[in-house]
């Protein structure tokens, strides 16, 4: 995929070497002269233009109408939603992808076709209000812009768990168990599936229910 | 909701300030928005609305210049991707009949334009101004 990364950050930087090590063909467009410089001296056979993604003229720079994919993370909201839209529209960018500033002003990126919104205030501040109740959680991954969270939680002597069946725990709709990790076995278990002290769980739901599946499986340490 | 007809105006700059003040001399309520308070304290005298000192970017600073209410929106910093936002904000999230736009880069214009946003580049409107009766 050929991608366009929007930005002089040191989060851009570590963007582009993502991207890099999965193949992408990728292109920064920095702001400014001196963050240009530096991923320079960082970055092997990249292609990097100081410019600012707001700007036409730059784009046109970098071939934007050739891209798939522009990855925005300019200094500001503004810039921006900016970015992704000349991008999108201008330059027929299929997909674009922003890192928001303010979680307030992800409803507007996304009314605007944004393809992928991503505010760090909010997945972190959503995974402080799970990890706040729960013990027991030992991973969190947040997948599909947000909408799925998977997590890993263990089952303590006291959960209410224990002792009972997948089916008989009654999960909300929307969250499975995906796995059991007991002793060294894993197992992809059906309803019928059994608890026991200490399993570990994988549990896979959309983010809305999460909190509630948890619930049914770790005692609510809140 | 009913629509008061009043006009909320984002930048204080000097073409931001002298809409304004020409508003406000027609008789129109204005609301004035700037992230600084010395250019609310600069707008002209004859300037007789309201001012909101905040970040236009920012959803809380654009309630309180009571946007929810407003039936036109000028959007008139010197920044085309500040006007930009405040627009589509105040068309997408607020409801505001009358959005337009100050904006200095063509293509960025017809951008604006696709979206439904009525735009005046004082750049075009200027070198217009300026070759008129420039014949040789």
């Amino acid at each position: 995929m050929r991608v366009i990364v929007a930005g002089g950050s040191d989060i851009a930087f570590h963007v582009v070497r993502r991207l890099q090590m999965r193949r992408h063909d990728v292109v920064i467009l920095a702001g400014r002269r001196e963050d240009a410089e530096r991923a320079a001296t960082r970055l092997d056979k990249t292609l990097i233009i100081v410019g600012s993604a707001t700007d036409p003229a730059a784009l046109e720079d970098v071939e934007a109408r050739r891209a798939d994919l522009l990855v925005a993370l300019c200094g500001s909201d503004p810039e921006s939603l900016l970015a992704c839209l000349l991008s999108a529209r201008f330059f027929g960018v299929p997909r674009t992808v922003a890192l928001v500033q303010d979680p307030d002003n992800s409803e507007l990126f996304k009314l605007l076709g944004v393809s992928s919104v991503v505010s760090s205030a909010e997945v972190l501040g959503g995974i402080v209000e799970e990890q706040s109740g729960f013990e027991g959680i030992a991973n969190q991954i947040s997948l599909a812009g947000g909408r799925v969270a998977v997590v890993e939680v263990q089952l303590g002597r006291e959960s209410p768990a224990v002792g009972r069946t997948l089916e008989q725990l009654r999960l909300p709709p929307g969250a499975l168990v995906a796995a059991i990790l007991r002793e060294d076995a894993v197992i992809v278990p059906r309803g019928g599936a059994a608890l026991a002290a200490n399993d570990r769980l994988l549990v896979v739901s959309e983010s809305s229910v999460s909190a509630a599946a948890l619930r049914l499986l770790v005692d609510d340490a809140s | 909701m009913k629509k008061r007809s009043c006009t909320v105006i984002v930048g204080a700059g000097r073409l931001g300030g002298t809409l304004a003040g020409r508003l406000s001399q027609r008789g129109l309520d204005v609301i004035v928005v700037d992230r600084s308070e010395a250019a609310l304290a600069a707008l002209p005298a004859e300037f007789s609305g309201i001012r909101v000192r905040g970040n236009a970017t920012e959803m809380q600073t654009l309630r309180r210049a009571k946007l929810d209410e407003a039936h036109r929106l000028l959007a008139v910093t010197d920044r085309d991707d500040l006007n930009l936002f405040v627009a589509l904000a105040a068309r997408h999230l607020f409801g505001v009949p009358n959005v337009r736009v100050r904006v200095s880069d063509s293509v960025r214009q017809s951008l604006f334009e696709g979206l439904e946003i009525d735009t005046v580049n004082p750049n075009v409107l200027a070198a217009d101004e300026f070759a008129t009766g420039v014949e040789s």
